[in-house]
């Protein structure tokens, strides 16, 4: 059979000369720069979207949420400190209600839960709700610290952010299951969502710096001057450095705030471009927080 | 953290699967290179009817098959891949070996029954592992024909 022979093929006909590491490398990069360019412009739609969701949607997610909180911290509403909170909440939102906004609805009253907890914090939610826990008390000890924490919180729902962030997070959502639903690899939406959650943080810092400067506004308006607004952030910034002694600082990235000291510095700025200030020669005595039973 | 750890585990896994991966490709294709030429004189053909030849007076059924797997760092890519499509570079070279490594132990197979010419030749493709989200994990290539000759 002398007509017949098995050619050799050459090489790289079946297979493609690309190295796979730069394969990886140029999908990686694009398909990374595709996501953060659609994260972007989510975002935009969403802080766009959201603050014209009628107020009685959101109400209606604040009732899923406060439910949750109930099951979650076994809130107590017999607290003294609770009442005392919600009459200093109360005052606040009048104030605010009073500067100009763009934001056209909102809720009548907001709501504040107090938590049992050790870790020093405060958060504004769905549903004109506020969450402090006890340990926040604890460590601040001065009414005008307590109320600029406050006054914080209450521009975060007067500004509807936690409508925005919400939105935005469920926009997202929405859209990588669009392009991971189908494909269904657990892998990828982890990973997805990693690099989703990265870039959309609970509140942006533009966000705090809003209600940063809302507070201080209010605070002024209410006490004349913005003497002990820090007192909080101060803490927040001993427990850092105590923090970085032992090697578990957080990088600012990944921090729902902005560095702490930089804010404090950003926020004396402010308060002496708008001269809050008290008048020259007026001593300035802060109130110490009532004790509580 | 648990985010970062998850990351760095999961590059450690691509790093692993990349090493491993291109490390056995390579000594993969080197074996295969040699045995080619050492099977050279074994001849396949997809023709169902051969010339009439006297010398072919026996024949047997032979046919080898392979099953290899994908390594971590490929699967990535290819996943990465099927977002913008074009082609799919990292399965490539797992089937050009598959199909070939299939070919040679055919063709091991005939030598040692004392063929040297194989008709018919076929070849059947199957994805073996189907994981989480159906991406393929290993393939299996099966070859089989019918060697003519004079036998043993």
């Amino acid at each position: 059979m002398p007509q017949y022979s098995n050619a050799k093929l050459p090489e790289h006909i079946n297979v493609s000369k690309v190295s796979p590491l730069k394969d990886f490398i140029s999908l990686t990069g694009g398909l990374l720069a595709i996501a953060f360019v659609l994260a972007f412009t989510l975002a935009i739609v969403g802080n766009w979207l959201a603050p014209k969701i009628p107020y009685e949607w959101e109400q209606r997610l604040g009732d899923v949420v406060e439910s949750t909180l109930l099951d979650d911290f076994n809130l107590n509403s017999e607290h003294p400190q609770r009442a005392y909170l919600q009459a200093l909440v109360d005052q606040l939102w009048k104030l605010q209600l009073t500067h100009e906004s763009s934001v056209n609805t909102g809720p009548n009253t907001i709501t504040v839960h107090y938590v049992e907890s050790d870790i020093a914090n405060a958060f504004a939610t769905l549903g004109g709700q506020i969450i402090v826990t006890s340990a926040l008390l604890d460590k601040i000890t001065h009414e005008t610290g307590l109320y600029f924490i406050l006054a914080h919180e209450v521009a975060h729902i007067k500004y509807r952010h936690p409508i925005q962030a919400i939105g935005r997070g469920v926009l997202f959502s929405l859209v990588l299951s669009a392009f991971t639903g189908s494909q269904g690899d657990d892998l990828l939406d982890h990973l997805t969502w990693n690099t989703g959650s990265l870039t959309l943080l609970r509140f942006n810092r533009h966000q705090e710096q809003q209600s940063d400067i809302e507070a201080l506004r209010t605070l002024y308006q209410h006490y004349g001057h913005t003497e002990g607004a820090f007192e909080f952030f101060e803490y927040l910034v001993a427990e850092e450095q105590k923090a970085d002694q032992n090697e578990n600082q957080v990088p600012v990235f990944l921090s729902t705030h902005p560095d702490t000291q930089a804010r404090i510095v950003k926020l004396k700025e402010i308060a002496q471009e708008q001269r809050w200030q008290p008048m020259p020669g007026k001593s300035i005595t802060l109130q110490p927080l009532p004790k509580f039973e | 953290m648990a985010a970062f750890s998850d990351l760095f585990i999961f590059i450690i896994l691509l790093g692993l699967g990349y090493g491993f991966g291109q490390w056995a490709e390579r000594r993969h294709y080197r074996s295969i290179h040699t045995r080619e030429k050492e099977l050279a004189g074994i001849l396949v053909f997809a023709e169902r009817l051969p010339p009439p030849d006297p010398k072919f007076k026996h024949s047997s059924l032979v046919g080898g098959s392979v099953v290899i797997s994908i390594d971590y760092f490929k699967r990535f890519v290819s996943l990465l891949r099927s977002f913008i499509g074009g082609r799919v570079s990292s399965y490539e070279s797992l089937l050009d070996r598959a199909r070939r490594e299939a070919l040679l132990r055919m063709k091991a197979d005939a030598q040692a029954k004392g063929f040297q010419n194989i008709f018919n030749v076929k070849f059947e493709t199957a994805s073996i592992s189907k994981g989480k989200g159906k991406q393929i994990g290993s393939i299996e290539v099966y070859v089989y024909g019918t060697a003519l000759g004079p036998g043993n």
